[in-house]
């Protein structure tokens, strides 16, 4: 392998792109106009522009993205997360192009995208299942019938889903059809498939994964569990290693559960098993995830491994480098998701250009990031801007230096849940490890920013007007001076 | 020099007396309070002690306001043009949240609604948002179609509340 295609933007491009460069890979990227500029885009050997339009005409065009790599002479393709990373027919297409997809094997994909055979499978493979139906019978008023079997609360799912999209819990009868249409319409429009599963839904149970990796020889591994309970509408925003929750005795039986789930489908490369876990200790298979999750580099801290290369050493056909006896982990590690959003407005997501942007750094201190001072940040893609993780000998140290952290961190321009993010890590019931999925509805369910600072802030404004009595902003003020955008339009010999 | 500086729906009137050290006055409405930053502050960004504790501060001047960043809190403090508060054009709950498409209309103007009754279906960033009757009353007048795009703030219903 000599040059890899990264179908992906943002951080995630960035960050598997600088594996390939210490690699000594060439690097493609693609982007959409909107991306022509960002930072992934200009950090690649080389960029592919996918044109104007939606994502369907950009980040998802599978002929567009193996035209780009094979006129540009990638031997692989890597998909990220998100956008193309668990679209069978994707992987397939990239083999049929004679290139390496870097990721599993798209018999695989497929199997695990469908949650009803996956679960089917998962149960003949021994490994525990949520009660549920996922049948075929997509008719509102029978769906209707089983969640009254299963019992509500009940959770409607996507079947073709992730990422919280699609996904609606329902309390009452009463309410089903109405979160049944919305579930599907979500589900159709992000998927272009809106099959739905019903689940009984746990209350309050912890989000128990395991990173797994196979290799083409035959060989799984698993390098331990990631905590991600602190969701937000399903979306994971803190997560951590070693999860407070399990002992060794429970940390070893569900490993070993993960193992045997990713061995039923001969897993190859990297991939998560999903669990949950409710308060007595039972857990049970939620789903597979065929890809690099976006927490994968709080695993990568405390294992002491680059995730990325073992991906593109394993894609090249390379066995595993470890045998289960020699994976090791030390110390602790926390990531948190900094998104463009309104904490104090309903999460609302942001727009605008970063004007500042400052990156926290320091001992055990690593921000994963999509954007920089510059960056405009529209309503195409996803609000999150980056990930920040810390890691410490246990996890007093690494909330404290993620804590610490966060308050480093500025971004200015749009609003971020920075000061949400240090609420959370902050918080008593966090730092005891009482993380469940219902802990930001149990402490947050109203959140308000700390203001006490806010004379403080008044002065800085009055002092910052007085010195820079103009009205522009710092940044326009920057641009305006910026050699670069001096240039006239004259060029010459294109 | 005065600055009239508004920070969610409260207004300020802040005065610099002196720049080193630091004096600040701040008119409140019928409150004024006068503050001394003890340590020296230049630039934008520094240090700055409040109530004992140091804390690292940014600040980044835009074109409607100015962005600072204390004690890991951040804030976008307004700078108020004229008279008038600038929260009096402040949306309704009937403005969109965000920009975005409308996926569903779900009534017509005329249409008695009951309290949570779902009147508009948007989606933004890949996400349903439903615009919900607040309480039980009558919708007077719509202003988008589906299909539409529409900017943040962009007036999508009028409503009026049944008198109880």
């Amino acid at each position: 392998m000599k040059c890899v295609l990264v179908a992906n933007r943002g951080e995630i491009a960035l960050r598997i792109m600088r594996t390939c460069r210490e690699m000594g890979l060439k690097t493609i990227a693609v982007a959409s106009r909107a991306d022509e500029q960002a930072p992934h885009a200009r950090y690649a050997d080389r960029c592919v522009s996918l044109g104007d339009g939606p994502v369907v005409e950009t980040y998802l065009d599978h002929a567009q993205i193996i035209d780009a790599a094979v006129k540009e002479g990638a031997d692989a393709i890597h998909p990220g997360y998100g956008f193309l990373s668990e679209n069978a027919d994707f992987a397939r297409a990239v083999e049929w192009a004679g290139l390496t997809f870097i990721g599993p094997k798209p018999e695989t994909i497929a199997l695990m995208g469908l949650k009803r055979e996956s679960k089917e499978k998962m149960m003949a493979a021994g490994v525990p299942v949520v009660p549920g139906y996922n049948g075929k019978d997509q008719e509102a008023q029978s769906l209707l019938d089983r969640a009254r079997d299963i019992g509500f609360p009940v959770l409607i799912k996507a079947s073709a889903g992730g990422g919280g999209k699609g996904m609606r819990i329902v309390h009452q009868a009463e309410q089903f059809v109405a979160d049944l249409e919305t579930a599907k319409r979500e589900a159709m429009s992000a998927f272009g498939n809106d099959t739905v599963i019903l689940e009984k839904y746990l209350i309050d149970p912890r989000h128990i994964e395991f990173q797994m990796f196979g290799d083409h020889q035959g060989n799984v591994v698993h390098l331990f569990e990631r905590e991600c309970s602190i969701q937000r509408r399903h979306q994971k925003i803190v997560e951590e290693t070693p999860s407070p929750a399990l002992d060794d005795t429970l940390r070893a039986e569900m490993g070993r559960a993960a193992c045997a789930a990713a061995a039923s489908v001969g897993y190859v490369n990297a991939g998560t098993v999903e669990f949950m876990l409710d308060r007595s200790g039972g857990f049970y298979f939620l789903e597979m995830n065929t890809r690099l999750q976006v927490e994968h580099p709080v695993t990568e801290m405390t294992c002491g491994v680059d995730l990325v290369r073992w991906q593109i050493r394993i894609a090249s056909g390379e066995p595993l480098p470890v045998t289960q006896a020699d994976v090791n982990r030390r110390g602790h590690a926390v990531e948190v998701r900094v998104y463009a959003e309104d904490p104090e407005r309903g999460f609302m997501p942001q727009t605008g250009e970063i004007l500042t942007y400052v990156e926290p750094s320091g001992l055990g201190v690593r921000m994963d990031s999509g954007v920089d001072q510059g960056y405009q940040v529209g309503v195409l893609y996803d609000p999150m801007l980056a990930k920040l993780i810390a890691f410490g000998a246990d996890r007093q140290e690494s909330l404290d230096r993620m804590s610490h952290a966060l308050r480093r961190t500025v971004i200015h321009g749009l609003n971020t849940n920075c000061a949400f993010l240090r609420a959370i890590v902050d918080h008593p019931e966090f730092r005891a490890g009482r993380t469940d999925t219902g802990f930001l509805d149990r402490h947050f369910k109203q959140y308000a920013g700390d203001d006490s600072c806010l004379d403080a802030v008044l002065s800085l404004c009055a002092l910052s007007g007085e010195t820079n009595p103009s009205t522009s902003s710092a940044a326009e003020t920057l641009w305006r001076k910026d050699p670069w955008t001096q240039l006239s339009g004259w060029r010459q010999g294109t | 020099m005065k600055h009239v500086l508004a920070y969610g729906n409260r207004e300020f009137e802040v005065r610099l007396l002196c720049r080193d050290p630091l004096r600040i006055e701040i008119r409140e409405g019928e409150q004024r309070r006068e503050l001394e930053w003890p340590d020296s502050v230049h630039g934008h960004s520094g240090r700055m002690e409040i109530n004992g504790a140091t804390h690292g501060y940014w600040v980044t001047p835009a074109s409607k306001g100015i962005w600072v960043t204390v004690g890991g809190e951040t804030f976008f403090i307004e700078r108020v043009q004229g008279l008038g508060r600038p929260h009096d054009a402040v949306p309704s709950d009937f403005a969109a949240p965000m920009p975005g498409k409308i996926i569903s209309v779900k009534i017509e103007a005329g249409a008695s609604v009951e309290k949570g009754q779902v009147l508009v279906l948007m989606e933004a960033m890949k996400m349903e948002h439903r615009i919900e009757a607040p309480c039980s009353g009558t919708v007077t007048g719509v202003f988008c179609a589906e299909g539409e795009l529409v900017e943040q703030g962009t007036q999508l219903l009028e409503f009026e509340s049944v008198e109880e």
